[in-house]
């Protein structure tokens, strides 16, 4: 209660000095919502009914796409506006007005985006709808379990380091405390970034004894909080996250293509990781070894080029001779002309795969 | 009738063989001059040798001068030659066949010329030969000896093949007084044409695949120049674009050499029969599409940067828009962009001084452009020291006008061995005009609306006669 009370605090300090006189009219509103709803929106009312299962279903779609990054998929990440809080159904009854003006407009200053554009208004109501069901403990119909007829509960190693991977591992239990099988549970971490925000770490689905098992290479370092959630159950656990040692992403050098052939690598064995603080390495050359290589691409057209070289100075020797032109050989310029391309163009050719440096050498 | 047709052949073998047969003392002076300056340029060659590269402005950091820039202008000219006489070729442009000999001549000479330039550019040149025994296929180096290898060989063919039936005109042609040398080599070369209906299917198929073969070869060759830039790690070198921008660059700066050997060719020689203004007219509309096209490029290569700006491209923007080398910059912008195209663009005056102006101004900004690449790209530094400076040495300054002038010179003695316009194209080209357009015929071909008459008549004779044999 402390903690949200300071938080209030200080997004009215940061609201009055990011907006001024404009700022503490919203904090007015803020306390005073209904009555300070502006024009378009004061009064209105959700055309659907609240408990209508079809628009709950509907917002739930729009909801996972558009809100759970910031506020979680129970709806209950960020602690200002906990639409899993018992109560909250009943403000979204009595103010519902409020509430559609906040998803259209938005709350800018505390990083909340405006939907008007992006979400039609009949999505807008489905979205409040499903909002609604969320803390409603009558919403009647509801495919989820009700919170209190699952548990879950997430265990994960106290200490981790980034680059390292940690296994988490999320048990889930029926209300007779029989394990539930096959159920696909959502992990995320908290991190403040800005602001308040989960990321998403990855699904895992349980087994038979009712475990879902996720091993998770955090890329982040830190006091993190990690969530196991399945459907509106959560249960979250603190890791410390350490600051690795070394540079963990991408370590190797070069990209590792598929190739037919051993890799041609070229260069010095330590360029094949990155230096500290993952500064480039050295100059190196990685290259798909095998039939496919690039080499043989580039072998190829050059090949290409001078057999058409070829080609058309044959033409010029299968000139016919004109029958007063016995006492020169008229064949002489074009039959060199075959050699310097034979020789030059064969050279080229055997220089790419031959070389020092080229697959040959360096391939096996 | 007949004497009249006879004149009109005889007129063009005069008009393309005159410049072989007779020299004047004008052209031995202007070879003597060349040669002086290509002299001048040898012993400042043998300076650099002698004391080492310290002769010329290059230090440490700005490593690549004049002779780098000297490398990608010469080798960019060599596009203009083939890649535009082959895409005119291949496009069977009507208006090409005065036109391709100079063009690809062009190429054969600056390629020549351009490919010397890293040669000269070693402190040991003598060492160019690791490149050979040590290359490695990963170094763009080695992607330059094999391009330019086969886009020397190709253009040598493609200037060659429709060379044959002129040199076995000049076979026949020569007179008593010739040496046995000059005969036998022209005897040779000729590979014994007679101008049969079987060796012309040869011939042309030849010079059909070499015109196909050759675009994708000159594509290669600049965009593997670009190569040696774009794959460092340097400012305003690091770009993804270099490839297609230095291959447009090219055959930009060849359009406007193309323009200007013509006209100078046609002045000199007098060929104001065969190369009319219709054909600068027409290349100095090339030659805006590729300056769009070129201008497009530059803007798209400078905003990109300039918009994210990174350290090292603010210091390299700033060295060019502001700094010392926005003279240089700002030179190419208005005398490589702006004049030329409202020079092309606005009709007035002249046709073809005014394209000759912009085709100068083009290949002195393009230089200049080349310039602005290799340079200030250089000077930004990457490690926290100062900036580079560059002024070129006067060794540079003589080698680089010894390789203008060998190149001119080499074009000279060139005209005075090949005929500059493709004859027996030109006289192919003038027999497929069809009859009803004989005004207009004459008025492009240079010829009088009699001899116009005169060659159609006679060309449909053969014809009639042809059809008659087969």
């Amino acid at each position: 209660m402390i903690g949200m009370r300071r938080r209030l605090v200080m997004a009215a300090v940061a609201s009055a000095a990011l907006l001024g006189v404009a700022g503490l009219s919203w904090l007015a509103t803020a306390a005073h919502a209904q009555s300070q709803v502006p024009p378009p929106y004061a009064g209105v009312k959700n055309p659907f009914p609240w408990d209508n299962p079809a628009a709950r279903d509907a917002g739930k779609r729009v909801y996972q796409q558009s809100c759970t990054g910031c506020h979680g998929a129970a709806g209950s990440a960020l602690p200002a506006a906990d639409f899993s809080q018992a109560g909250f159904h009943q403000r979204l009854e009595t103010e519902p007005d409020y509430f559609f003006w906040v998803v259209s407009e938005g709350r800018p200053a505390q990083g909340m985006p405006a939907f008007r554009s992006s979400l039609s208004e009949p999505q807008r109501w489905q979205v409040l709808t499903y909002l609604w069901s969320l803390s409603s403990p009558a919403a009647p119909g509801a495919e989820t379990p009700h919170p209190g007829d699952v548990f879950i509960a997430l265990t994960a190693p106290q200490e981790g380091t980034a680059g390292q991977p940690i296994v988490l591992k999320a048990v889930l239990r029926g209300k007779d405390g029989q394990p539930i099988v096959g159920a696909a549970v959502d992990f995320a971490a908290r991190l403040y970034f800005f602001t308040d925000g989960s990321i998403p770490m990855g699904e895992a689905v349980t087994d038979e004894t009712g475990v879902a098992a996720l091993t998770y290479t955090p890329r982040f370092s830190g006091d993190v909080l990690m969530a196991a959630r399945y459907e509106t159950v959560e249960s979250t656990v603190r890791v410390n996250v350490a600051e690795a040692e070394q540079p963990f992403y991408h370590p190797e050098a070069g990209i590792q293509l598929p190739a037919l052939g051993k890799e041609v690598f070229i260069g010095p064995e330590s360029a094949r990781t990155l230096g500290p603080l993952g500064f480039a390495p050295g100059v190196s050359f990685r290259l798909p070894g095998g039939a496919l290589s690039w080499l043989l691409i580039v072998a190829a057209a050059v090949a290409l080029v001078w057999a058409t070289y070829f080609r058309v100075l044959y033409q010029v020797l299968r000139i016919p001779i004109g029958s007063q032109m016995g006492d020169t050989d008229t064949r002489l310029v074009p039959a060199i002309a075959l050699a310097v391309v034979i020789i030059v163009g064969a050279f080229l050719v055997l220089k790419l795969l031959t070389g020092s440096y080229s697959h040959f050498n360096l391939g096996h | 009738m007949r004497a009249r047709t006879e004149s009109a052949s005889q007129r063009l073998e005069r008009v393309a063989l005159n410049p072989l047969a007779r020299t004047g003392t004008g052209y031995r002076l202007f070879v003597l001059v060349l040669l002086a300056v290509l002299g001048w340029g040898a012993y400042a060659f043998v300076t650099q040798l002698r004391w080492g590269l310290v002769s010329t402005g290059m230090r440490d950091q700005v490593i690549w001068g004049l002779y780098l820039v000297n490398f990608v202008f010469f080798i960019g000219i060599s596009h203009a030659g083939t890649l535009v006489s082959a895409i005119l070729r291949v496009t069977q442009a009507g208006w090409r066949t005065p036109v391709t000999r100079m063009a690809e001549m062009i190429t054969v000479v600056a390629i020549s010329v351009g490919a010397l330039m890293p040669i000269i550019d070693l402190g040991r040149p003598d060492r160019v030969w690791h490149i050979v025994v040590f290359g490695r296929f990963q170094s763009p180096l080695l992607w330059d000896i094999l391009s330019i290898t086969s886009y020397l060989t190709g253009s040598l063919i493609y200037l060659y093949l429709p060379l044959i039936p002129d040199i076995a005109l000049m076979r026949d042609r020569l007179g008593r007084d010739a040496s046995v040398i000059k005969r036998r080599v022209y005897t040779l070369l000729a590979v014994g044409w007679r101008n049969t209906p079987e060796q012309r299917h040869r011939l042309e198929k030849a010079i059909g695949i070499m015109a196909v073969t050759i675009i994708p070869i000159a594509v290669s060759v600049h965009t593997v120049v670009s190569y040696v830039f774009s794959m460092t790690l340097r400012p305003g070198w690091d770009s993804t674009v270099f490839g297609i921008y230095f291959v447009i660059g090219a055959i930009f700066s060849g359009i406007a050499s193309i323009i200007i050997v013509m006209v100078l060719f046609r002045k000199i020689f007098h060929l104001e029969a065969y190369i009319t203004e219709r054909h600068v007219r027409n290349l100095g509309y090339l030659l805006l599409v590729a300056l769009l096209l070129y201008l497009y490029l530059t803007v798209g290569e400078y905003l990109t940067t300039g918009y994210k700006l990174q350290v090292e491209d603010k210091h390299l923007l700033e060295l060019l828009l502001t700094g010392a080398n926005a003279p240089w910059f700002w030179l190419f912008v208005i005398a490589g962009m702006v004049i030329p195209a409202f020079l092309v663009i606005v009709r007035r005056g002249p046709v073809i001084p005014r394209m000759v102006v912009a085709a100068v101004l083009v290949n002195v900004a393009m230089w200049v452009k080349r310039f602005v690449i290799v340079i200030p790209s250089l000077q930004v530094p990457l490690m926290p020291f100062d900036f580079g400076t560059y002024r070129p040495s006067w060794v540079e300054w003589s080698i680089t006008a010894g390789a203008f002038a060998g190149f001119i010179l080499i074009f000279a003695i060139l005209a005075k061995l090949i005929p500059l316009i493709s004859i027996w194209e030109v006289a192919e080209d003038e027999q497929r005009r069809e009859p009803a357009p004989l005004a207009e015929a004459g008025e492009r071909s240079g010829l009088r609306p009699e001899e116009v008459e005169a060659l159609v008549e006679t060309a449909l004779r053969e014809r009639r006669r042809g059809q008659g044999v087969r």
